[in-house]
């Protein structure tokens, strides 16, 4: 296995689904729902199988060896810029290249079930694999600028797939907020790109790795590069102060947000810290602002999660929270330990978002045999009691519960406590707690969320509840085959302590080698060194304790005794309003950033546009006009002035002549 | 002798030129020009161009004036108005100009500083002046004979059309 | 004994008067008589150049140019007459044949 015998088929990986786009987008119109999503889901599929293909021989090479680096040919070659088409394999874009085709194979599947009525397939099934080609290029990418086409990529896809029923203006306007939200993240990972490349030279991985590593710890450069490109990252992942585009994401179809808002492009800041971590490692402060940030996010989501109505918003806050984990290990230095939750996450996210639109769409089906058009089918209050109607969405969603709630034996709870220890294990007791109050709300709010639909009895009418149907195989096979990852993964990162199978920790050991200098194995070795398994163990106990506190409670209000939700609500009015209404940031955001630059643009307009430069065009204008209305003056019709006229022009000529 | 002449006729000549210039009735201004016209054909006289004397007091002095006598009292015109005299004050930029083109003719005088003596050249008597007029200059004589013609058809189909048209008005 | 530039410069000022009257003076018919007076005072110029070394040539020159006053005057006082015939005055303030300047095209 060399650079060589594989620059085919780790090409292919993106291309197969960008050849699907190409496909689907001149041709698909011709074609039926049905033929076009298999095309779709064939080429994501072909990647998947590749990436596959690749892993199997990878496991063959050593561990020194697992780095190969394909360079396709020249792309900029302008003074001491030198670009290439290059794409990289190592255990890191291997992992996220599988997991990613994996799961967008599953949801293109899905998609074909769910979108089937939908007029505009083509379109919808080109852009989704327009987006896989984007993001598998992202993670694929050898230098920093292969990784920004796939970025942006991502992100254009992303607007293009909220925005899908654009003729909604609320709708379009979701896509262009999260598109605009994105630019400004996108554009601090530009600087920090060019700060690297400035000291540099270059923007290959290898060589940026190389280029830094001289430098002290602490240093600016590495500082402000870590920084900045962590703006990219809270653009891309939706964390403070660059989330709120996500939950108005939930305006897309209901795929969509599976696939990008909970599996795949919200993972992209996560992905770029990963292959930055040498960069972080010399930029302890930069560190701990990943790490607050990650808390403070995944707290502050989790809040708002409690009161949202709407099925998606509360996925939509949840994967907020969610991705605040990731980056608080990554803050810490569990590179590897944030990953895996990465993995885990996408897992039971990406089978919420399918069993919610499976909700969604069931409930839709309702709604159009009783010839309602009014009432919000993802609106929870007018759910319940779906467990008997839809078995196979309600069992798969309740592993996903059971799995992001944190309970062992499911995935979750092995990722998300290795973060909490990890958190802990570093001395960061003030995140170790947010993180832990922001598992609790977690259970809390999915189980209220789990409740509210699946059980209690259907809120509609028994009549209408006769109309439910369990979706087709096409849909409930990926939530099936999801479920069963998301019970399993798990045993793929067993902690130390909790080995009693001694299965070792193969995802950790996979991505060893990309992580040489990370303080992560390092601090990994010696806290376990120091043998505190007493303290692991109460932690895990800790965290499953708060997460079944989070089960009762939500179990209380809203399976037992609703009124005393309802009574809950009513004592504190203004609290309640508050987490309904999103904290207001987007009102703040309005009125601080929206407001101002929106008035700038304005002055820009009237005064610059115009008034500096057409006044300056019709002013040139207007001079010749006064010019020519102060010439005329001489062709006044009064002989009086035409004769001083001659006469002084007699005066000139003669003075010329005289005078030569 | 001729020293004393010259300032004579000279003085004659910018008095009428004055008397032109600042007379309130036309009739006085005709007067004026007259007097400069016989005072120019004295000057003729004194430089040695007899035939141009002649010509300038039957064209300009029995001629142009008389012309210029007609007209005034075909028009009826009276003294012009002291307003009317001069152009509203604070237009003596008009005469500025005047002034301006004066100072540069003054340039003629950069040439040869040295007051030239006028040499006994051709007398310009009628033979001389014959003879000059039907050899050298034949062509320029036939052209004016053209102009006159010209002018004089300008002349009358000009009055004849406004002639004309003051009819018709009388008519309508 | 007057020397040619005695001669120039009586033409000079009688130049000068005539060109002040045409500027100051309104009435069309003074304008004209200044305007002979410049021709005159330019036929002087003429013949004393002649005098001073030129042949007959200066006074054949004068004697041309004397023709085309007499004619310019003709032509000129008829159109003094048909001016005089459409506005009822010689004052040339009152000629406006031309439409306007400044004041009219607002």
């Amino acid at each position: 296995m060399s650079p060589e015998s594989i620059a085919l088929p780790l090409a292919l990986i993106p291309l197969l689904p960008l050849l699907g786009a190409v496909l689907n987008g001149l041709f698909g119109r011709a074609t039926n729902a049905k033929v076009s999503g298999a095309l779709a889901t064939a080429a994501i599929g072909g990647s998947f199988a590749v990436a596959l293909s690749l892993f199997l021989q990878f496991q063959q090479l050593p561990e020194e060896g697992r780095r190969l680096l394909v360079t396709y040919g020249p792309w900029m070659h302008v003074g001491s810029l030198s670009l290439d088409w290059s794409l990289l394999l190592d255990p890191l874009s291997l992992l996220y290249a599988l997991f990613i085709s994996g799961v967008a194979t599953l949801i293109h599947l899905y998609s074909i079930g769910y979108m089937g009525q939908e007029p505009s397939f083509a379109r919808y099934f080109a852009y989704l694999n327009l987006f896989s080609f984007a993001m598998l290029t992202l993670v694929l990418g050898g230098n920093y600028l292969v990784m920004f086409l796939g970025w942006e990529g991502v992100g254009l896809c992303s607007y293009l797939l909220i925005g899908f029923w654009f003729s909604d203006p609320e709708k379009a306007s979701a896509g262009k907020k999260a598109f605009v939200v994105n630019r400004i993240g996108d554009f601090g990972f530009l600087l920090g790109a060019f700060l690297l490349f400035g000291h540099v030279g270059s923007l290959d991985y290898g060589q940026v790795q190389a280029g830094v590593a001289g430098l002290p710890v602490g240093h600016w450069l590495p500082t402000a590069a870590a920084l900045l490109l962590f703006l990219g990252a809270t653009g891309k992942s939706a964390q403070i102060p660059l989330y709120v585009w996500l939950p108005d994401a939930m305006a897309g179809p209901t795929p969509v947000s599976a696939l990008i808002h909970a599996a795949t492009m919200v993972t992209a800041g996560l992905y770029m810290i990963a292959r930055n971590h040498f960069l972080y490692s010399l930029a302890p402060a930069a560190l701990l602002t990943v790490a607050i940030v990650g808390a403070s996010t995944a707290l502050f989501a989790a809040t708002i999660g409690l009161a949202q109505r709407d099925i998606k918003k509360v996925l939509a806050y949840s994967t907020v929270s969610q991705l605040g984990y990731m980056f608080l290990a990554m803050g810490v230095g569990a590179y590897t330990a944030g990953l895996f939750h990465v993995v885990t996450h996408a897992f039971f996210k990406a089978l919420l978002f399918l069993g919610a639109g499976s909700v969604i769409h069931a409930m839709h089906h309702v709604y159009h045999k009783v010839h309602d058009h009014h009432r919000d089918p993802q609106d929870m209050r007018n759910m319940g009691g779906l467990a008997k109607r839809l078995p196979i969405t309600y069992w798969t969603f309740l592993v996903a519960t059971i799995a992001i709630a944190g309970f062992p034996p499911f995935a979750g709870f092995f990722s998300k406590d290795e973060i909490l220890w990890q958190a802990f294990a570093t001395g960061h007791w003030p995140l170790w707690l947010m993180g832990l109050c922001a598992a609790g709300l977690t259970s809390f709010y999915m189980f209220r969320l789990l409740f509210l639909t699946f059980h209690g009895t259907y809120r509609g009418g028994e009549a209408e509840a006769a109309h439910f149907r369990e979706n087709a195989l096409v849909m409930t096979l990926p939530l099936m085959l999801l479920a069963v990852l998301s019970a399993i993964a798990g045993f793929w990162g067993m902690p130390h302590f909790l080995d009693f199978a001694h299965l070792g920790n193969r995802f950790d050991e996979f991505l060893a080698p990309v992580f040489h200098s990370g303080s992560d194995l390092a601090l990994r070795h010696a806290v376990e060194a120091h043998g505190n398994v007493a303290l692991e163990w109460t932690l895990a106990l800790g965290s499953v304790a708060v997460a079944t506190l989070g089960l009762l409670q939500a179990r209380r209000w809203y399976l037992q005794k609703p009124e005393l939700a309802a009574r809950a609500v009513e004592r504190h009015p203004r609290l309640h309003d508050r987490l309904l209404n999103k904290w207001y940031v987007d009102e703040l955001y309005e009125a601080v950033v929206v407001k101002p630059v929106a008035a700038l643009c304005e002055a820009c307009s009237r005064q610059v546009d115009a008034g500096l430069i057409d006044g300056a065009v019709n002013g040139t204008a207007r001079l010749a006009e006064v010019a020519a209305q102060g010439v005329r003056r001489l062709q006044s019709g009064r002989l009086p002035h035409y004769l001083t006229a001659m006469a002084l022009g007699v005066a000139l000529l003669l003075a010329l002549v005289f005078t030569r | 002798m001729e020293g004393i002449l010259f300032v004579l006729l000279s003085v004659m000549a910018l008095g009428g030129g004055l008397w032109v210039l600042l007379r309130r009735s036309p009739v006085d201004s005709v007067l004026g020009l007259l007097t400069t016209m016989v005072a120019i054909a004295g000057h003729y006289m004194l430089l040695d161009a007899p035939f141009l004397a002649a010509v300038q007091l039957i064209v300009y002095g029995g001629a142009v004036v008389i012309l210029f006598m007609f007209v005034i009292m075909l028009l009826n015109l009276r003294e012009d108005r002291p307003s009317a005299r001069r152009l509203a004050p604070g237009r003596w930029v008009y005469a500025l100009a005047g002034g301006i083109v004066l100072l540069s003719l003054a340039g003629v005088f950069q040439g040869g500083g040295a007051p030239g003596s006028l040499a006994a050249g051709e007398s310009g008597t009628v033979e001389a002046f014959g003879e000059a007029l039907f050899r050298r200059w034949v062509y320029p004589f036939e052209l004016t004979s053209v102009l006159l013609l010209a002018a004089l058809v300008g002349a009358v189909a000009l009055t004849r059309q406004g002639q004309a048209a003051s009819k018709a008005e009388d008519k309508a | 004994m007057p020397s040619l530039n005695h001669y120039l410069l009586l033409s000079l000022l009688l130049f000068g008067l005539g060109v002040t009257g045409v500027l100051i003076r309104r009435n069309a018919l003074v304008i004209l008589m200044c305007v002979e007076l410049m021709l005159n005072a330019a036929n002087l110029a003429l013949v004393a150049f002649g005098r001073a070394g030129g042949g007959l040539d200066g006074q054949a020159f004068a004697l041309f140019s004397m023709t085309v006053a007499a004619a310019e005057v003709a032509v000129g006082l008829a159109i003094v007459v048909m001016i005089f015939r459409h506005t009822g005055s010689t004052d040339i303030e009152h000629i406006r044949l031309v439409g306007g300047g400044a004041e009219e095209n607002r």
